[in-house]
């Protein structure tokens, strides 16, 4: 016989994660399950549908952050954004100990939800690092700058912050191809992020809006990144290995280079 | 349409960044500098990688030389005066612009300026000292700023490149005054080091002075500053002391008393005289109000362009970690560029020996390693076949079996296939229940090294014996004799491995290939890859 597996579904968005998390929170035994709601329904299961509320999702992290600070949401929230299956049925039951326990339950990796956190949320985070770095912006004719990313990962609320204060007065949009959205930056007024971001081209190249120079100094760069290997060190497995070939797409230096998978 | 000044520059690029990367130095960390209002980017405290270049080397940084022509006469260094190569420098402006073009771009995290000496070293730092000036008031720029000090300056220009730098650095580049004396005789260990104690003191931290190695007693210990002389012939690797106390005559050396304060140490590791390097490193105390430069300073020595000993480039290392606060010693495997009779002609750059220099470097670094735990002076070399922490677990059984339920972290990462990552791991998950081999293996650690090692049971230690026939012997616990076998059996089977991989790869994409209409049998496919290997 199978008992009922009760399960609490939302939006797919971080605000409705977590009001799907304080409906979980404050629900009685046996704990329902946070599922995203475009995961199909099963036969066993009793599902009930959260609606998004951005202020009752500030009030639980609000809570949360109090209880068991910065660093211990942060966990929560890469782990959130990771690929990893099911990484948000994971995070929404880690929540439940954060709350009793604190930071500390985090700590507890014998737990084996809080050793796929720490893994999902390393994985994401590892990503944003990545990214950090291989962001590559175009300068385009009005003067503001775009970067197209295709991360695995969700990273861009990862990501936002750091790039607004390297760049604070620059205009830019970083866009993930994948989903679709985008960082946008206005300096001065901050950084926020858009679900469905499009640039306005007619024949998908954007190679029509690039300024005037940006064609000359990708060439310059091309060059330096040619020039500084190493030839008698030249060791393509320990690049890929560092650099995969996923990565390679959208990258200035590796533009015709046999990366593309 | 391009136009002249851009074809300049890129001329110019290519040849002042090929000049410059055989500099290894590629790290963009130890600085938080702040962004400003209305400037242009910050400081990543642990560094970012923004690309990688083909030979897999991390591109942090624009690498780049202001200058390629040179009065000096290195012989390991392609900008040598009397090497045939086409020079070139670049106009201040033409940089700075470049620079922040590729920063804008997120190309790259900042940028690292060295020169070939023109004029005398003081107007060649000056130079410098311009460009970083220009980047820091009128671009206001907050990227990664690490310049190169030239031998020999006044300490008054090396504060001053402090003051604008995150990172400031001079390469030692031969590991003995000899060797120095004899491939850089422009450059005198008089110049090196007083710029380092300068780069010392500006990073909050009063250079030490290190007691010589009780071997060494024909030293005035009152003599900080390094003396050159020494014979100019080539030294016979053999002869040189571990720690390279009679390699720099003077020069702070790996000594049994450090001039910093010897830590108490628990009875269950043997009594050790002497800080290690991570340990010196966590408790550092730099005053902030003299430090102006936020990441310190590194160096590089070149491995293979003279006849030292790795205990002879280890143990200067390990002094200069201790002495003069060094943030990063970088190793460098010699690229022979020419026919310069003074240093040997190698088929190619010593990669190996390189890799393993840098996972010794770790062990200090990060596990708690003292270079007179790696190599002493009857082993003066790194073992090619092993990594040297496993090459030191072999040699000190006596210490494992480990119990990972109990063993303090700095024991943990001393077993081979514990990492700083999976030691943290194993501190945090033993904390409610015990470890089992399954939950180790969940943990990341890689049991296949791990396992003979460690020891899950305290209980079965003493009176351990070797399991019967035909048991597996991956298990852990097992006696330690069988692990040894084990990783010496990896052991002959690793060099071939990496000659072969490629070779290999290409033959099981061939294998899959011909598995679709192949007649071969899996043994037989077996046998004459075997047979190939042979
Ligand atoms: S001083 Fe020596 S190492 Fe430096 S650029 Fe000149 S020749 Fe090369």
């Amino acid at each position: 016989m199978h008992d009922t597996d009760y399960t609490v579904a939302y939006d797919g968005s971080f605000p409705g994660f977590l009001c799907a998390c304080a409906e979980a929170l404050n629900a009685r035994e046996p704990v329902p399950r946070v599922v995203k709601a475009t995961i199909p329904e099963t036969l066993f299961e009793e599902r009930c549908m959260v609606k998004r509320d951005d202020d009752r999702a500030a009030a639980l992290w609000a809570r949360l952050s109090n209880r068991a600070g910065p660093d211990a949401m942060r966990t929560l929230l890469e782990a959130f954004l990771s690929d990893v299956p099911e990484a948000d049925t994971t995070a929404a039951r880690a929540m439940r100990r954060v709350r009793v326990e604190g930071a500390f339950a985090l700590r507890d990796l014998s737990d084996p939800v809080m050793l796929t956190l720490e893994k999902a949320a390393r994985r994401a985070g590892m990503e944003a690092h990545m990214y950090c770095g291989l962001v590559r912006f175009s300068e385009l004719s009005d003067g503001s700058w775009y970067a197209p990313v295709e991360p695995a990962c969700d990273i861009l609320l990862l990501i936002a912050d750091h790039f607004s204060a390297r760049f604070s007065t620059m205009r830019f949009a970083i866009h993930d191809l994948g989903r679709g959205s985008a960082v946008l930056h206005e300096p001065g007024s901050g950084w926020s992020i858009v679900a469905a971001f499009g640039l306005d081209i007619s024949d998908g190249k954007i190679d029509g809006l690039l300024s005037d120079r940006e064609r000359d100094i990708r060439r310059h760069w091309q060059l330096y990144f040619d020039t500084i290997a190493i030839e008698p060190r030249r060791n393509p497995t320990l690049q890929s290995s560092m650099l995969p070939k996923h990565f390679w797409n959208l990258i200035t230096e590796m533009e015709g280079k046999t990366g593309s998978t | 349409m391009r136009s002249g000044a851009d074809v300049e520059t890129i001329h110019k690029l290519e040849i002042l960044s090929d000049a410059a990367k055989y500099d290894a130095s590629c790290s963009s960390s130890g600085s938080a500098r702040p962004a400003v209002p209305g400037g242009l980017g910050n400081g990543a405290v642990g560094g970012i990688c923004h690309t990688w270049a083909a030979d897999g080397r991390c591109v942090s940084l624009l690498k780049v030389l202001l200058s390629n022509a040179c009065l000096y006469d290195c012989a390991y260094c392609v900008n040598r005066r009397s090497n045939d190569v086409p020079r070139a420098g670049f106009e201040p402006e033409e940089l700075v612009r470049l620079v922040i073009d590729f920063y804008k771009r997120n190309y790259i995290e900042g940028l690292f300026l060295s020169s070939g000496v023109t004029g005398c070293p003081d107007t060649t730092m000056e130079r410098m000292i311009g460009v970083a000036k220009t980047l820091r008031t009128r671009e206001r720029w907050n990227g990664y700023l690490h310049l190169k000090a030239i031998p020999g300056a006044s300490p008054e220009l090396v504060t001053e490149a402090a003051r604008w730098a995150d990172r400031v650095s001079v390469n030692i580049e031969l590991p003995s005054a000899a060797s120095l004396a004899r491939v850089a005789p422009d450059k005198s260990p008089a110049a090196i080091f007083s710029v380092m104690r300068t780069l010392s003191r500006a990073s909050g931290f009063e250079p030490r002075r290190l007691l010589s190695a009780q071997t060494d007693t024909t030293q005035n210990p009152r003599h900080s500053l390094p003396q050159i002389g020494g014979p100019t012939v080539p030294v016979p690797a053999t002869s040189l002391a571990p720690g390279g106390a009679s390699a720099w005559p003077g020069l702070p050396a790996v000594s049994f008393q450090a001039a910093e304060p010897a830590p108490a140490y628990n009875a269950t590791t043997p009594p050790l005289d002497r800080q290690s390097v991570h340990e010196a490193r966590k408790g550092r105390y730099r005053n902030p109000e003299s430090a102006v430069l936020p990441a310190g300073q590194t160096t590089q020595l070149v491995v293979g362009a003279s006849p030292e000993s790795d205990a002879a480039i280890l143990g200067l290392a390990e002094n200069l970690y201790l002495a003069y606060d060094v943030r990063r010693v970088y190793y460098s495997a010699f690229v022979p560029a020419g026919t310069d009779p003074r240093v040997p002609a190698l088929p190619g750059p010593p990669l190996l020996r390189e890799h393993r220099l840098y996972q010794a470097d770790w062990l200090f670094r990060f596990y708690g390693f003292r270079a007179d735990e790696i190599l002493s002076p009857d082993r003066p070399n790194l073992d090619v076949d092993l990594d040297p922490k496993c090459a030191w677990a072999l040699r000190n059984l006596d210490r494992f079996p480990v119990d990972v339920n109990k063993a303090e972290y700095l024991e943990l990462l001393r077993v081979p296939g514990i990492g700083p990552r999976s030691a943290v791991r194993i501190v945090k998950a033993r904390q409610r229940s015990r470890l089992t081999p399954e939950s180790l293996k969940s943990l990341g650690i890689v049991m296949k090294r791990a396992a003979f090692f460690i020891n899950l049971r305290p209980r079965c230690i003493a009176g351990q014996r070797p399991p019967p026939a035909g048991t597996n012997p991956a298990r852990p616990g097992l006696c330690l004799k069988h692990g040894m076998i084990n990783i010496l059996q990896m052991k002959r089977i690793r060099p071939q491995r990496q000659r072969d991989t490629e070779k290999m790869r290409k033959q099981k994409r061939k294998e899959k290939e011909s598995d679709h209409g192949g007649t071969e049998t899996r043994s037989s496919r077996e046998r004459k890859r075997k047979r190939e290997r042979e």
